[in-house]
């Protein structure tokens, strides 16, 4: 026992500093976690270097409210796939949000249209927290087939046809700002250190956590994994609703059609952000770093003139990258 | 069976001479009884502290959703390891990190925690080699002496009968024997349980444990 003690205490004590940090955290771990940050700062410096026009605070400005939506996205699918999950149906729940949005705005007027937008995304989260927790079909299937039907519903609803939406509110948070930052930049921001706190310091967060990592624990440890699985989906849809709103002040119109980039990019900032595809490691800033990390990418590239086209095969990559190295755990 | 899963057929469960029947893991739970379950259930990515407080978490404001006391969590998961002088080292490292050895030291002392009645182990030592099998039999030692009883789920008659003061054997569903340890020896034991192929014994240290019965 004593041996043992001590061989333990040797390997573990480690002080700060990197190299503790590696031995301590495993390097692979400790990649996944900065993974994001570090990126993102060397994609800063690199475009700096390469487009002279790239640090000045209107490109930074107009990148932040490019991010809006992407962040919103990622840590929506972070709740999802935190729990060994993913929500691919996250597009067409905005899109349908979108529609509703549009839809109730006339007569219902703005605060009301928002909390419909805001409302269906939960309720559609619900649905596949449902058939995922307690009906117990994987998540691929049932956001799959969420995924048509809330796309159906929004495009039989709206004939296809985008609705426009201008209210002065909408355009003062897209446009408007409080000292150097926009209001959706700061609504956002509002939004992804709400999520932090409820994944971090409470109770909802770690049996989110816990149930992603081992279900069958939990259960034995007493929670209820389906409800903790419909928690899950539902905060995830309800990030798909909220981005709706962005999306709809964003371009000043409801959006029926599905863009399904949206999905990807989630799923891709998600791994970016050190979130584990098998579940049970994950925070909120990550993903919301992880995205971006995105959008610098997408805009920098545009300005030292490389084809948007490309953008979709980078984000792919990034994905199998981040589920190859992340392979073999568990 | 004393923890909810599954249903008894026949026979009653009495807890300070009260029948009671548990519907589910987390009744017995409620009522004081904590299990060590085989596979420890721990969340790997998780920390020692979390693991501990998994479902019983300290916050401010309302149960469930409230702040996290995650500073109180901590201390008081470390307390519990240093009495318990589980050789974890530290109460924010991840159960990943740890040893198998560990891995039941921290899946016990969450059990011990948290027991009112008793705890039980299924299988604790399962998994473990020599070494380590030492180490949490010294454990469980250690939590019998602080007045914790115990029942142990095991197939290891060696280790019954170094552990246990009370032995019931159990064959095809039933019991067929309970005897003090010190009245029996390891071949008996074993010559009771092989009277049908695999049978585990169940074993209890400590007679102030409740009353206990199991039929079939």
């Amino acid at each position: 026992m004593t041996a043992t003690t001590n061989t333990l205490t040797a390997r573990v004590d480690t002080g700060p500093g990197l190299r503790g940090l590696v031995r301590r955290a495993g390097g692979e771990e400790l990649w996944m976690k900065i993974a994001a940050p570090v990126s993102l700062v060397l994609a800063m410096v690199i475009f700096t270097i390469l487009s002279p026009t790239f640090l000045t605070w209107d490109n930074l400005d107009g990148m932040l409210a490019d991010s809006a939506i992407p962040v919103l996205l990622a840590v929506g699918m972070t709740f999802a796939v935190m729990l060994a999950g993913i929500d691919l149906s996250m597009a067409s729940t905005l899109a349908l949000a979108s529609v509703v949005l549009g839809a109730v705005y006339d007569g219902g007027g703005l605060v009301l249209s928002v909390l419909a937008a805001i409302a269906v995304g939960a309720a559609v989260g619900a649905v596949n927290g449902f058939f995922v927790g307690r009906v117990k079909i994987p998540d691929m299937i049932v956001t799959l087939g969420t995924m048509g039907l809330v796309q159906g519903i929004g495009l039989i609803w709206s004939k296809g046809v985008p609705k426009p939406v201008s209210d002065h509110v909408l355009t003062t948070i897209a446009s408007d700002s409080v000292g150097i930052f926009r209001y959706n930049f700061l609504i956002v921001a509002g939004i992804v250190l709400l999520l932090h706190v409820l994944l971090a310091h409470t109770p909802v967060g770690t049996h989110l956590l816990a149930v992603g990592d081992n279900a069958d624990g939990s259960k034995a440890m007493g929670l209820r994994v389906s409800r903790v699985k419909l928690v899950g989906y539902i905060v995830c849809g309800t990030m798909a609703g909220v981005g709706a709103v962005f999306l709809v002040l964003y371009v000043g119109a409801s959006q029926p059609a599905t863009n399904t980039d949206y999905v990807m990019k989630a799923v891709a900032a998600t791994v970016l952000g050190g979130t584990s595809l098998f579940g049970g490691r994950a925070t909120v800033w990550g993903p919301a770093l992880g995205a971006l990390l995105l959008t610098v990418l997408q805009t920098g590239l545009t300005m030292v003139g490389v084809d948007a086209f490309y953008e979709p095969a980078v984000v792919g990559v990034v994905v199998l990258a981040a589920a190859t190295l992340m392979r073999g755990r568990k | 069976m004393p923890i909810g899963l599954p249903q008894p057929g026949l026979g009653e469960i009495l807890i300070d001479g009260q029948p009671v029947r548990f519907a589910s893991p987390l009744e017995a739970r409620r009522s004081g009884i904590e299990t060590v379950y085989q596979d420890l259930a721990l969340a790997d990515q998780l920390t020692v502290w979390q693991n501990v407080f998994l479902n019983r978490e300290l916050t401010w404001g309302p149960k469930g959703i409230g702040i996290l006391r995650r500073a109180e969590m901590r201390r008081r998961s470390q307390d519990l390891v240093q009495r318990l002088a589980v050789n974890v080292p530290s109460a924010t490292r991840t159960v990943k990190r740890l040893s198998g050895g560990q891995r039941q030291a921290i899946a016990i002392a969450r059990a011990v925690m948290w027991s009112r009645q008793f705890v039980i182990m299924d299988e604790p030592t399962a998994a473990l080699g020599l070494r380590e099998t030492a180490q949490v039999e010294d454990l469980i030692r250690r939590i019998v002496d602080e007045g914790t009883s115990v029942l142990i789920i095991s197939h290891n008659f060696e280790q019954v009968m170094r552990l246990a003061q009370q032995v019931w054997v159990m064959r095809a569903g039933e019991v067929v024997n309970g005897e003090r340890v010190s009245d029996i020896s390891g071949v008996e034991l074993v010559a009771q349980v092989t009277g049908a192929a695999g049978m585990p014994p169940s074993t209890e240290a400590l007679t102030a444990g409740p009353a206990d019965r199991e039929a079939n």
